[in-house]
């Protein structure tokens, strides 16, 4: 096992090199000069003066592969570069907000295995009840309900009527509520469906059947059988969800003024600012590399049979 | 004794703490408000950068007033102007000197061609301080709008000398952002806030409030929320909310609701180099197609006025008595009919060649998709198929410099700008007017006259030459003008008052207000 991840470990290096280098060439090949998009940002107009200022002084003028040799000496030593809108420097800045998306996107992937387990499990359980019912009805409303919308909804009601919630910003614990509920309302209906059906075709399993008829006890039978190989799919699904909270995050860091990384990387998307995008990418890659091991490395311990590297 | 100390110490900080929030204005935007390096551009944010710093002269609706420079004197041949100082001090207490001026004046020049699309910078032949308090600016060319210029939001404001690195070369970046205007920037918290402190060395009338804490919310609805909840004091700038929610808000007791004067003129421009848009009986025709009035009461809510110039006529020479094109469907089908454009179905043909026009616009932009949306519908009336393009926005500015658009929209750069600097611009290729512009037989003419009555002082000629280009522009219909589009401003009437518009895009005068309470 330890050698298996250690081999995982060592493959995030040639992922990293394709990664950066794919990222590189394909922003290079959109229509628009990131120098123009700069000098228009900054309403000044692109005369060919201003333009060849601004190309040289974002390192622009130099060959491509000079370009990306540079830019990936830098990075190897976590410089990726000044951000071209800011000058700031990208690695520090994502760092700097990076800690908020990561506590959002814990606390939402916290509150979905707190509401969508147990409640798959009730569904599960009581099949066809009321009870089945309305988790049926939770997930179909949660899956049809865009997130600013209902973020909207939320700071309506708890903000601007009832005004015990804060609208934005970070200055207390309750001003986490309402965009972790924001955030997890989405995966939490989908989880609540995986889970309800993956615990439906393990207590019809046959073998369920069999430790019944020995005259084991339905919580053992559920406890140690059902619940451990229907949680499978479900922890597929959770690492999933990470990255679709992540992607999520921007959503409600604009809504609710956070300092998070996705507010940041949309903005550079939209600025054509390529250090950020860059550096982006490749702690994103980093991230979903380890996030797929830990995933890997629980469906070990969840399921014995499951071997890697053999 | 020590608990006495304690219970003092904790009623001592809860005075101060209670105190700053009194003393404090709380405003939204979008982002923060930058390192504030007064000769740069983004990420230095343009409200921020007029708050911090001072330039020689400011520009009012009433004209060129003293600021740093308390007089000034030009040559008779336009070419030297002096300018006396006044007695300023930097928020740092440092004197605001003539060599001060000298050391800003060198790095913005410096930098020259980043600032290339200002006109003045490319006239200025020498600069120096004649004395501690005397500044003189030589000129190439005795360029009539060098005053104005000089009283934009950048580049030419004065940062104290114990604000430049050390190789004194702002284009690298600067040491503090320490300037001469009524606020100094204390504090910044990257995506959370911008904290501005009163400058009390300020030379003109000291700000009310001792702190403006800026607030950054990129979501205009989070902004609306922030002021009716009473989170911030008041809204304003460019997009800060949308005028839905300007007039929703209108109508509330709490809040007070702001309109200017009118500031840019929006508008449509047609490239009279390219596809169908290069005959000008098809450009008259959209606009005598185009009903204004629905645009205006229907996507606008009468909150902009309607216009009929490139330039409101209430701007210096631009009061041209021009006879505007009519909306009148029935004239623009005979105008087209009688140039050839047959009707075929829906749609109009020539030589085979269906009557189609391109129409982009910026797709996040929900008014411009509006317009575009209603002015589409109006074509059809006069047989021209117009396709709307939505394009994101860096593609559609790039659109407008490099001239790949049939009808694009496009704004004025409103005051001080306008008419001078904005009809100087004309003339550079990386400009959406120069391309629109570009197909006219008197393009060369057009150039030649703007650059005569930029360098003229008799205000006769300039009157001429302005008549003249605007009635070029306007016979061979180059623009479709929409509206003439205000600043607003939300204000909560229980915090603020005294609110009174900058008289320049981006300038919040933050300075005058007051707390409601006083």
């Amino acid at each position: 096992m330890i050698k298996y991840i250690v081999k995982r470990l060592l493959l995030i290096i040639p992922i990293m090199l394709a990664v950066s280098f794919i990222v590189f060439t394909v922003l290079r090949l959109g229509p628009v000069d990131p120098a123009q998009a700069y000098l228009l940002n900054s309403r000044i107009p692109p005369t060919e003066e201003a333009l060849k200022v601004t190309r040289a002084e974002l390192g622009l003028d130099k060959p491509f592969f000079t370009q990306y040799a540079l830019w990936l000496k830098g990075a190897v030593k976590l410089d990726f570069g000044l951000s071209y809108m800011t000058k700031r420097d990208a690695f520090g800045d994502l760092m700097y907000y990076f800690p908020t998306t990561l506590k959002i996107t814990f606390l939402a992937m916290i509150i979905v295995i707190i509401v969508s387990i147990p409640l798959g499990i009730l569904g599960a359980v009581k099949k066809d009840s009321t009870a089945d019912k309305l988790v049926k009805l939770f997930s179909f409303i949660g899956v049809s309900t865009p997130s600013f919308w209902f973020g909207f909804l939320l700071i309506y009601v708890f903000s601007l009527k009832l005004n015990i919630l804060p609208p934005f910003g970070l200055d207390s614990i309750s001003s986490w509520i309402m965009p972790v509920l924001t955030l997890g309302l989405m995966s939490s209906a989908i989880n609540t469906r995986i889970t309800r059906t993956s615990f439906l075709e393990h207590i019809n399993n046959r073998s369920v059947w069999y430790f019944k008829v020995n005259g084991m006890k339905r919580h053992s039978i559920m406890g140690k059988y059902v619940l451990k190989n229907s949680m499978l799919p479900v922890i597929t699904s959770l690492g999933m969800h990470f990255g679709e909270l992540i992607g999520g995050a921007v959503v409600v860091e604009v809504l609710f003024a956070l300092p998070g990384v996705g507010r940041y990387v949309v903005s550079s998307i939209t600025n054509h600012d390529y250090p950020v995008i860059q550096c982006f990418m490749i702690l994103m890659t980093g991230v979903f590399i380890i996030v797929n091991l830990i995933i890997d490395i629980i469906y070990v311990y969840l399921n014995p049979k499951i071997k890697y590297g053999a | 004794m020590k608990k006495f100390l304690i219970i003092f110490f904790i009623f001592f900080l809860f005075t101060t703490v209670y105190a700053k929030e009194e003393n404090t204005l709380t405003i939204a935007y979008p982002v923060n408000a930058g390192p504030l390096n007064p000769h740069l551009y983004n990420p230095n944010q343009m409200y921020a950068q007029i708050m911090v710093y001072d330039s020689l002269v400011r520009y009012t609706a009433d004209g060129i007033m003293p600021s740093l420079a308390e007089s000034w004197n030009i040559s008779d041949d336009g070419l030297v102007y002096t300018f006396r100082l006044r007695s300023a001090k930097f928020s740092d207490g440092s004197p605001v000197t003539a060599e001060s001026i000298v050391m800003n004046f060198n790095a913005v020049m410096q930098n020259k061609a980043r600032h290339s699309w200002i006109a003045l910078v490319n006239m200025i032949e020498s600069f120096s301080a004649k004395d501690e308090k005397t500044f003189i600016l030589k000129l190439s060319k005795p360029y009539n709008l060098t005053l104005k210029e000089l009283s934009i939001a950048r580049p030419f404001r004065i940062l104290a000398p114990s604000g430049f690195l050390d190789n004194k070369d702002t284009s690298k970046g600067i040491k503090a952002p320490v300037g001469s205007g009524p606020w100094k920037l204390i504090e910044t918290k990257l995506g959370e806030y911008d904290i501005f402190e009163r400058n009390e060395y300020y030379w003109g009338q000291k700000p009310k409030y001792k702190y403006v804490k800026v607030l950054v919310l990129p979501d205009a609805n989070s902004r609306i929320i922030a002021l009716e909840t009473g989170k911030i004091d008041m809204l304003l700038g460019e997009g800060s909310f949308t005028i839905e929610n300007f007039v929703r808000l209108s109508k509330s007791k709490d809040i007070a609701a702001y309109k200017s004067e009118p500031r840019v003129t929006n508008m449509i421009a047609f490239n009279t180099a390219r596809n169908n848009t290069k005959d000008v009986n098809v450009r008259k025709a959209v606009i005598m197609a185009v009903n204004k009035e629905n645009i205006i009461k229907y996507i606008l809510l009468n909150q902009e006025i309607r216009a009929e110039h490139i330039f409101n006529p209430e701007l210096e020479y631009c009061n041209t008595g021009i006879i505007p094109y009519e909306y009148n469907i029935n004239k623009a089908n005979a105008l087209l009919e009688n140039a050839g454009w047959k009707k075929k179905g829906l749609y109009r043909e020539k030589d085979g060649r269906i009557l189609s026009i391109d129409m982009h616009y910026i797709g996040i932009d929900p008014k411009q998709k509006a317009i575009a949306e209603i002015i589409q519908a109006d074509l059809i009336k006069a047989g021209i198929k117009l396709n709307l393009i939505a394009e994101e926005s860096t593609i559609f500015y790039s659109l407008q410099a490099n001239g790949s658009f049939d009808m694009i929209f496009n704004k004025t750069w409103g005051p001080p700008f306008d008419p001078g600097t904005f009809t100087g611009s004309m003339r550079k290729p990386a400009h959406a007017d120069y391309q629109a512009q570009s197909g006219l037989k008197e393009k060369t003419y057009i150039d030649k006259i703007i650059g005569e009555l930029l360098i003229s002082d008799n205000n006769v000629f300039i009157a001429e030459k302005y008549h003249e280009i605007l009635n070029i522009l306007h016979n061979e219909a180059v623009y479709l003008p929409i509206s003439y589009e205000l600043d607003l401003a939300l204000i909560r009437k229980d915090k603020v008052k005294n609110f009174q518009f900058g008289n320049m895009v981006s300038e919040f005068m933050l300075h005058i207000l007051e707390p409601a309470n006083d």
